[in-house]
């Protein structure tokens, strides 16, 4: 009989699944909204470093600075839909943090920190096959 | 009284195989364009893997995204799009199942129209590599003689 600790994780897996199947249209929306000023400024480089990350990170935070690097230097350089594209980005990253409470069923954020992340890895893989669909289909 | 959730799975099974011969058709077409799009064996037996080794419908969309975004024969005949259309559409048939089971006084559980829509796309994948490897035989008979020879 599975004991409490995988029973646990298994909800959680099923919880996880379920909130990524539910999630692809909002990824396409987002692309959607940014992909046509963005263009060829996203590139390949950006998208495989953020995937990188999103793989070899230890939590979300990681890949909130990655974001947030990214985001600095678009505005460095004057690359305003580039920018705005991190920042929006990091702002559904934003969102993805309460949606990780709710589902973890606490109050506050902490403790939910696990399911923050997968849901942030989760939302990169539909972001990085998105990117690449509408890249292909142009 | 506690139902019996191996009647609710006989129950699905059923109904997805009900569903499964009533695609057959437009699988069939799709499979013969995606043989005369030239992709490669390999490339439909990644997809048939993707489809039965996930339990996420959203691996199989962002499977195939990248395919179409990466290697041109996706693109041919808009398979890669149509297939993903397709697939996605099944959504409907999922939640016409349910309704069913639920007008049959089944207790369906809450993820129930996701997985039914799961099952319904590897059928449908099944189908498609069916028709493509038929058609593909068809298309380079010499493939055929050189797996005999």
């Amino acid at each position: 009989m599975p004991s409490a600790d995988v029973e646990a994780r298994q909800r959680q897996r099923r919880v996880i699944i379920a909130w990524s199947d539910a999630n692809v249209e909002r990824v396409e929306r987002f692309v959607a909204d940014h992909i046509a000023e963005v263009g060829r400024g996203l590139t390949n480089a950006q998208m495989s470093g953020l995937i990188n990350v999103v793989r070899s990170g230890q939590k979300a935070d990681d890949v909130l600075k990655y974001v947030e690097r990214q985001r600095t230097k678009a505005e460095r350089q004057n690359r305003m839909s580039m920018e705005a594209f991190w920042h929006d980005l990091a702002a559904e990253f934003g969102k993805l943090k309460g949606e990780a409470a709710k589902l973890a069923g606490q109050a506050s954020n902490e403790g939910g920190a696990d399911l923050y992340y997968a849901l942030v890895q989760e939302y990169v893989q539909h972001l990085s096959a998105q990117v690449v669909y509408q890249g292909g289909s142009r | 009284m506690p139902q019996d959730p191996r009647l609710l799975q006989l129950a699905l099974k059923r109904e997805v195989d009900r569903h499964s011969d009533g695609f057959f058709v437009q699988a069939e077409a799709l499979g013969r364009d995606v043989a005369g799009a030239r992709l490669k064996p390999a490339q439909v037996h990644n997809l048939e893997a993707t489809a039965y080794s996930t339990d996420k419908l959203s691996d199989i969309w962002d499977f195939i995204k990248k395919q179409v975004g990466r290697r041109p024969e996706w693109s041919a005949n808009d398979v890669g799009a149509r297939l993903l259309n397709d697939l996605r559409g099944l959504n409907v048939t999922a939640g016409q199942v349910v309704t069913r089971l639920k007008a049959a006084k089944f207790d369906v559980p809450a993820d129930t129209a996701r997985q039914v829509h799961l099952e319904l796309c590897r059928e449908y994948i099944r189908h498609l590599a069916s028709h493509y490897e038929y058609e593909q035989r068809r298309l380079n008979p010499a493939h055929e003689d050189a797996d005999h020879a």
